[in-house]
């Protein structure tokens, strides 16, 4: 279970400051977030096809500025942005997620079950506020919101795909 | 600034280091009185390129013989030079003298600098004009195509140059070819091959096949093969596009203006979109949020007053606004995935992907994450098997 639940954690993205990672590693996650990259990617490769192809078919205005004017700076920075709210900003799929989240949804599922025993909110707490001795991510400034978008992602996943299964 | 392969092409000086506190930049110059060709004893420009070739790059891997006693340390320029000054400066001599090794017969190392050099000579390159052309074009042989590739038009080459598209389809289709590598720390396993080899094949069909057909009838021919890390001719696994010609007719009629829109997806929620991708590391602020463009699309496809009006009449007009085209880019990609069908309903998938999408909150962001994650659920891939081999967790895993 704590495979599959941080797996699914490994579609997200760990909110981390700025800076190196210093955490716990898992080549597995680190492995599985390699799939999600090759799946995400392929899908962003086929939403720019389609963009592209919608222009060079003409179903879209590709006369969005005029292209002779191009090297004009001022329209060309018009037109750059023009595209760039098409795709940066309006379609899916651009950014890749890592493996951080996974990898903290594992190390505090593990952390809590260390003893076989049922942990206490008490334990759970010190976790996520990431008190001495537990400070394996130092970098992370709010580690129980992110945990908490791991379970939403866990709940979003199973709970409403079971039926389809 | 730039990588030091800028010297392999009619460049002087390559800026390697930019500090703005210190304001200081360091850089390296290849042809001043004090730069590399004169302090290597004033060589000449072919035998500095062949030197930096043999050192490796993206033209070229590394000369076999460079690294065989030490593989964990690089050679510098200087060994390279000595390389090539024991066999007359030429790298095909080179090659010759250490045919017998298996390494420079298996890279088929010669060939390869033959067709590195010409590639640099006549590299493609965009011009300020938007024209797309090889370097030196007068003196370029006829069949400059099998070192760089097809020529594909310029409307499309400019379109990567706005950033609207990565080149990696582009590539394929001009290449005839997919070159899969093995990312850093990523285990080769069963499960990651069959994903690379197989699964994401009709994927790659899709977008291979909808690109050719907006393009010369010449690419919808074309059969496109892969070459994996671990196998470089798998003859089982090939893409043939004339197999997956039907793929721009099926989504052709979402051709829906903003006018048909449903009220719900309001003209500003594009604009909204920017601001909500570009949200700092730390907590955003409770700002109230706009829903995500793939939920609005999806649930746009559960409004009975909209569909009828999307399949009901083709329009010859052309779509303008920022909106109209992410919302039609968004309904075709729904359809080709399965989410949709071809009367523009949601499908089984489809509804369970509405819902799963509605229930996160949107100001999470995490739409696009559960996406991927049913896609991945479809392929097989989302349970908690060892896919890996590899023993251990976390630091302080337990692998239950």
């Amino acid at each position: 279970m704590t495979n599959l639940v941080s797996r699914i954690a490994c579609f997200g993205r760990l909110k981390h400051k700025a800076v190196g990672y210093s955490g716990p590693l898992d080549r597995q996650l680190l492995s599985y977030s390699y799939m999600i990259t090759a799946v995400r990617s392929s899908l962003r490769d086929l939403v720019e096809t389609i963009l592209v192809s919608m222009f060079l078919t003409h179903d879209a205005e590709r006369d969005r500025n005029d292209y002779h004017e191009l090297a004009t700076r001022s329209v060309e920075q018009q037109s750059t942005k023009c595209y760039r709210t098409l795709t940066m900003t309006s379609l899916p799929f651009i950014n890749d997620n890592g493996c951080g989240l996974a990898i903290a949804t594992r190390t505090y599922l593990d952390a809590i079950n260390k003893d076989g025993v049922q942990p206490t909110d008490k334990l759970k707490g010190q976790i996520k506020a990431q008190e001495d001795p537990y400070t394996w991510f130092q970098f992370v400034p709010n580690l129980s919101r992110n945990l908490d978008n791991a379970f939403k992602l866990w709940d979003a996943v199973g709970l409403y795909l079971s039926p389809v299964l | 600034m730039g990588p030091l392969e800028c010297f392999l092409f009619d460049v002087n000086t390559v800026l390697v280091d930019f500090d703005v506190k210190t304001k200081k930049c360091h850089w390296i110059s290849k042809s001043e009185d004090w730069g590399l060709k004169k302090r290597l004893g004033n060589i000449s420009d072919d035998l500095f390129r062949d030197a930096q070739l043999l050192l490796g790059s993206s033209f070229l891997p590394t000369f076999p013989i460079l690294n065989q006693d030490n593989p964990t340390k690089r050679s510098d320029i200087r060994e390279a030079l000595a390389l090539l000054n024991g066999a007359g400066q030429s790298v095909p001599q080179l090659c010759q003298q250490y045919r017998n090794d298996p390494n420079v017969v298996q890279l088929q190392y010669s060939d390869r600098y033959k067709k590195a050099v010409m590639t640099i000579r006549h590299h493609v390159i965009s011009s300020v004009e938007q024209k797309t052309r090889p370097l030196d074009p007068d003196h370029a042989p006829s069949d400059v195509h099998e070192f760089v590739g097809r020529q594909l038009p310029d409307e499309l080459y400019f379109y990567i140059q706005q950033g609207i598209m990565g080149t990696r389809v582009p590539n394929w289709l001009t290449s005839d070819e997919i070159v899969l590598d093995l990312p850093g720390g990523c285990a080769d396993s069963d499960t990651y091959r069959r994903l690379m080899r197989e699964q994401l094949n009709p994927l790659r069909a899709q977008s291979l096949s909808l690109l050719s057909t907006a393009l010369h009838r010449y690419h919808q021919q074309r059969i496109v093969t892969l070459k994996m890390w671990y196998d470089n001719d798998p003859a089982d696994e090939q893409i043939i596009l004339r197999d997956h010609q039907s793929i721009k007719s099926q989504i052709s009629g979402w051709k829906i203006h903003e006018a048909d829109f449903p009220t719900a997806i309001s003209s500003q929620q594009v604009c909204q979109s920017l601001r909500r991708h570009c949200y700092p590391l730390t907590d955003p602020s409770p700002s109230p949020q706009n829903e995500h463009s793939m939920l609005s699309a999806l649930k746009a496809l559960q409004d009975a007053s909209f569909v009828p009006k999307t399949t009901s009449k083709p329009s010859n007009s052309v779509l303008r606004t920022d909106n109209e085209i992410t919302y039609n880019v968004l309904w075709r990609f729904l359809q080709l995935r399965g989410f949709a069908n071809e009367k523009h309903e949601l499908t089984s998938w489809g509804v369970a992907l509405e819902a799963a999408i509605s229930s996160l909150d949107s100001a999470d962001k995490m739409e696009e994450y559960v996406f991927v994650a049913i896609e991945m659920l479809r392929m097989g891939l989302v349970n908690g098997k060892d896919m890996t081999n590899i023993p251990g967790g976390a630091e302080h895993g337990s692998g239950k």
